[in-house]
């Protein structure tokens, strides 16, 4: 809830390029990231931007692939609410907005139906085709939420799989050769291989705040925002899908600016977001 | 790309890390933690308090906290919880409710407050009758959303709190931001309204961790030049937002960022404190949004911890 002076506030703050906390239109709050959080899963990341906390984390183990694609691994989403990260989050409608949050983050990173495409290559986590793959349980927890959540799970679910290490798996021909084949697992913990997180994009949110487009909002803004829209970019700074939340439908000029903005902002912030966690470590 | 593995903590808690190791300003003051054995006289007898239980005769603390003592009753103190009011405390909430002869407003406390239609000041005396006119005008004076700051005037057994606006200087907060710090950080003091005169900015920091930042309004504080009293209006009118400048707003945020950043160390925030946060940044030629980053946050953590390494000195 906002009233309609804090509204006006923020609108104008915005049209002055000059936001409560002393920011731009364009820049983002302070990044930090740390990975290898967790002993007991295969990769894992912890994220704050500003007030906004989140844990990613991937769990890798055998199963079976769909029969629609044989020759590929599976992926599963799962995105949680503290339940004391925001008054929002409990209940029923936390569980909606945590559903709708793993969609979006899905669709971000998952190939096309035939497997192909996509921001992981799912071909290379296959094991047996049509037998046995890779599956990989990607988990996020919203621990504290001050906006742009999915900006922030995007990020430390790309560097969650950056830290994955999956094991060296080698299929073994049984001695009947009528018997499935046996896959050995290396269970030396330093042999492993790493995913190519190269293509994962970086979800944005950008806000529409008295006409202007806006980066990263705090929640207070996002309750200002007249309409917000989610622009999935990669490291390249290409597009690669879009989604509209909220009311108010946005003009085509303003959708391009928009859209320009997500594209000059995701590679800053990935790099900002690599400099944060080399800079932990070196210090 | 690749997100390197570190393994350490996150920035903001190795400031933290910095704090804690410092000499604590509570350390010979019964500071207790849940399931700790708080020893009591036995030949006089005590009284549980708040925060506190009983197994077989022995006082152990719920609560994590400073153990106080009134005479035979012993309660903790917790380091953090929800906003507990007291009768005269100076809040800033946002009404969520309106219903019949009164407002409901959200201090962040364990229930909300009530304010009552006879408790705030309406046009034409403040002896004038309330009137079934004046109930259904109610959004006038506020409406769902406002941010309004007030007084607590009364608490009631069942931790129902009543607020009251009789007084021009309390009422509906425009022109500027709210920015929401832990209720235990805020320090009761005299004055709860400030004007800080060299960045031009107006400040109210409610005693429930609402604290209200904005560019100075020359009208406004006319207004409120007599003590708050003698100001009437004709009818019931929406306030205008004013027009600030960049530089104005500038100043603003510079503020308000000076408290979340006291709120992020966990410091007390109160007017000197937040006023020496921003001479901090201004010494170290610093723009508002460079304050809420790590150097500055590590510099203001250092800083304190000198100032208790010298108070710690003094003492001995």
């Amino acid at each position: 809830m906002i009233s309609r002076y804090e509204r006006l506030y923020t609108a104008e703050g915005a049209k002055q390029g000059l936001r409560a906390d002393g920011r731009n239109c364009d820049t983002f709050r302070p990044v930090s990231c740390s990975t290898g959080v967790f002993e007991q899963c295969s990769g894992s990341a912890r994220l704050r931007i500003g007030g906004t906390h989140v844990v990613a984390t991937v769990k890798v183990e055998l199963g079976a692939p769909t029969p629609a694609t044989p020759q590929y691994g599976r992926l599963s989403f799962a995105v949680d609410y503290s339940p004391c990260s925001a008054a929002t989050a409990q209940g029923r409608r936390g569980e909606d907005q945590s559903s709708e949050l793993a969609r979006a983050l899905e669709q971000s990173i998952r190939p096309s139906q035939s497997g192909k495409g996509g921001a992981l290559d799912l071909q290379s986590l296959c094991v047996l085709p049509g037998k046995t793959c890779w599956v990989l349980h990607v988990d996020g927890l919203i621990l504290n939420a001050d906006g742009s959540v999915l900006d922030a799970l995007s990020l430390a679910i790309k560097a969650a799989l950056g830290d994955t290490s999956i094991p060296l798996a080698s299929v073994v021909a049984a001695e009947d050769p009528a018997d499935q084949p046996e896959i050995d697992i290396d269970p030396d913990p330093s042999k492993y291989t790493r995913l190519d997180i190269q293509r994962i994009p970086v979800t944005l949110s950008i806000g529409l705040i008295g006409g202007l487009p806006v980066v990263d909002l705090t929640e207070h803004e996002e309750l200002c925002a007249d309409s917000m829209l989610h622009v999935s970019v990669n490291e390249r700074g290409r597009i690669c899908g879009i989604t509209q939340r909220a009311t108010s439908g946005i003009n085509p000029a303003t959708l391009q600016e928009m859209l320009a903005m997500a594209q000059r902002a995701a590679p800053k912030l990935l790099q900002s977001v690599q400099r944060a966690s080399s800079q932990m470590e070196t210090a | 790309m690749g997100f390197r593995s570190d393994g350490s903590v996150l920035a903001v808690e190795s400031c933290r890390a910095v704090l804690a190791e410092a000499p604590s300003p509570f350390q010979d003051s019964g500071f207790v933690c849940v399931g700790d054995r708080i020893e009591t006289d036995v030949s006089e007898g005590f009284l549980r308090g708040h925060g506190t239980y009983v197994i077989d005769g022995v006082l152990y603390a719920s609560v994590c906290g400073l153990k106080e003592r009134v005479n035979k009753l012993i309660s903790v103190r917790p380091l953090k919880q929800r906003y507990a009011a007291e009768i005269g405390d100076v809040v800033v909430g946002r009404v969520t409710e309106v219903a019949g002869k009164r407002w409901r407003v959200d201090l962040k406390s364990r229930q909300d407050a009530a304010l009552m239609l006879s408790a705030v000041n309406l046009p034409g005396g403040i002896q004038r009758r309330r009137t079934m006119e004046d109930e259904l005008n109610m959004r006038l004076v506020f409406e769902e959303g406002d941010l309004i700051s007030a007084e607590v005037q009364s608490l009631h057994a069942d931790g129902q709190i009543n607020l009251q606006t009789r007084s021009s200087k309390y009422g509906r907060l425009v022109g500027g931001q709210l920015v929401e710090v832990p209720a235990t950080l805020i320090k009761r003091q005299k004055f709860h309204f400030h004007h800080l005169e060299d960045l031009g900015v107006d400040m109210i920091v409610g005693c429930n961790g609402g604290v209200w930042v904005g560019p100075h309004d020359a009208h406004k504080s006319a207004d409120t030049q007599d003590g708050g009293h003698g100001r009437e209006e004709a009818v019931l009118v929406m306030p205008t937002m004013p027009s600030f400048t960049p530089q104005q707003r500038g100043k603003a945020a510079r503020v308000a960022n000076a408290v979340r950043v006291l709120a992020i160390l966990y410091l007390p925030v109160h007017s000197a404190s937040i006023q020496d946060t921003c001479q901090a940044a201004m010494q170290l030629d610093l723009g508002a949004a460079d304050m809420l980053k790590l150097p500055f946050i590590q510099h203001l953590a250092e800083q304190e911890v000198q100032r208790r390494q010298q108070d710690e000195m003094q003492a001995d």
